[in-house]
């Protein structure tokens, strides 16, 4: 815990308790969305999914970089992790990310109608792919007004959990257009990431140096 | 008297009320937030969010929707609707979690008063659920 880092952000008019439940919040979020997206992301398949899985696999690990990158500022500002990982879920800020029912069903309904030779390739429903991108799509949107909310808190007050939120901030309004784009709903600005989950914003916060080359 | 002064509550001065701004208050029983959309629009409905009784005056408007500050649900304000994140919830998720409305006051602009009615469109709830 850093004494005087605590002290200032007080002195700044910032309820300190207040914001480390919402950085805990924040944590919770990534790190369940990081197993979520593991689950979406080994379910992307298909002609269309595997098109999407590298942009899933950016966002995956991108949120875990974020995991990472608050947990130091919650331990200076002398708050903690719960000990326990079930509660630490519940509080997430974000609601779990799901496999939609199209790509979550019992196998038996996702089974096309044709035999082969090989026994019966699994059939998947037309939207998948779509009801992936929307769950994808919502979870960011979720994360971008986590942290643009944590950036109206912060601002002009506690300077490093502002820099901070906003890296992430920044990062997630790229994931969020990014499978907009998939989905159809606009032009695309999209360029891709030099290696999977660089996190361009969010790097130079991190101390665990994941993700990086 | 107009018939509406029975029906209504006279809750704050509409002046004081700018769009995107949330008021908590008390209107006779039941704890209400009062707001207005960005479209300039007086709406009100239950303080406490329907999913683990947040304070949704911490909230912000998205659109016709309120966000909740604690988990960032999605609620339309005029239907009282999860927009998000049950619509994108499995099946066997949705039936765990059962329905989750939030209530709604009408609330509209009078003689420069935003007044709601004493009556919900659902019965709000104003305590935390029994856990
Ligand atoms: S308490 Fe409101 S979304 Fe969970």
């Amino acid at each position: 815990m850093g004494k005087v880092a605590r002290q200032v952000v007080e002195a700044a008019g910032i309820n300190v308790n207040e914001l480390l439940t919402k950085l805990v919040a924040a944590a919770g979020a990534e790190f369940t969305t990081f197993y979520y997206y593991t689950i979406l992301r080994v379910n992307s398949i298909g002609l269309e999914g595997e098109g999407i899985k590298e942009i899933i696999e950016d966002a995956r690990i991108e949120d875990r970089n974020h995991f990472e990158a608050l947990v130091p500022r919650i331990y200076e500002l002398g708050g903690k992790l719960p000990d326990d990982i079930r509660p630490f879920a519940d509080q997430a800020g974000c609601p779990d990310a799901y496999l939609p029912d199209t790509l979550g069903g019992v196998a038996a309904e996702r089974r096309g109608a044709g035999r082969t030779t090989f026994g019966e390739y699994p059939g998947r429903q037309p939207s998948s792919v779509q009801d992936l991108l929307t769950v994808l799509v919502e979870a960011e949107r979720c994360a971008i007004r986590t942290y643009t909310d944590i950036c109206h808190y912060t601002f002009g007050k506690d300077h490093r959990t502002y820099e901070l939120a906003l890296a992430i901030l920044n990062e997630e309004i790229e994931h969020e257009a990014w499978f907009s784009e998939f989905l159809g709903e606009g032009p695309s600005g999209h360029f891709r990431r030099g290696s999977p989950g660089v996190s361009p914003y969010v790097a130079r916060y991190m101390t665990a140096d994941v993700g990086r080359q | 008297m107009e018939p509406w002064r029975d029906e209504y509550v006279h809750v704050m001065p509409a002046a004081e009320l700018a769009p995107g701004q949330l008021h908590e208050l008390q209107a006779g029983e039941h704890r209400v937030v009062v707001g207005r959309l960005l479209s300039g629009e007086p709406v009100a409905f239950q303080a406490l969010c329907p999913h683990e009784a947040a304070s949704l005056v911490e909230g912000h408007f998205h659109g016709p929707a309120i966000d909740c500050p604690r988990h960032h649900y999605l609620f339309d304000v005029h239907s009282g609707d999860n927009l998000f994140p049950l619509p994108l919830y499995p099946m066997w998720k949705r039936a765990q979690v059962g329905d989750l409305r939030l209530g709604r006051f009408p609330a509209t602009e009078r003689e420069g008063w935003i007044v709601i009615a004493r009556n919900p469109y659902s019965e709000p709830f104003d305590r935390p659920p029994e856990r």
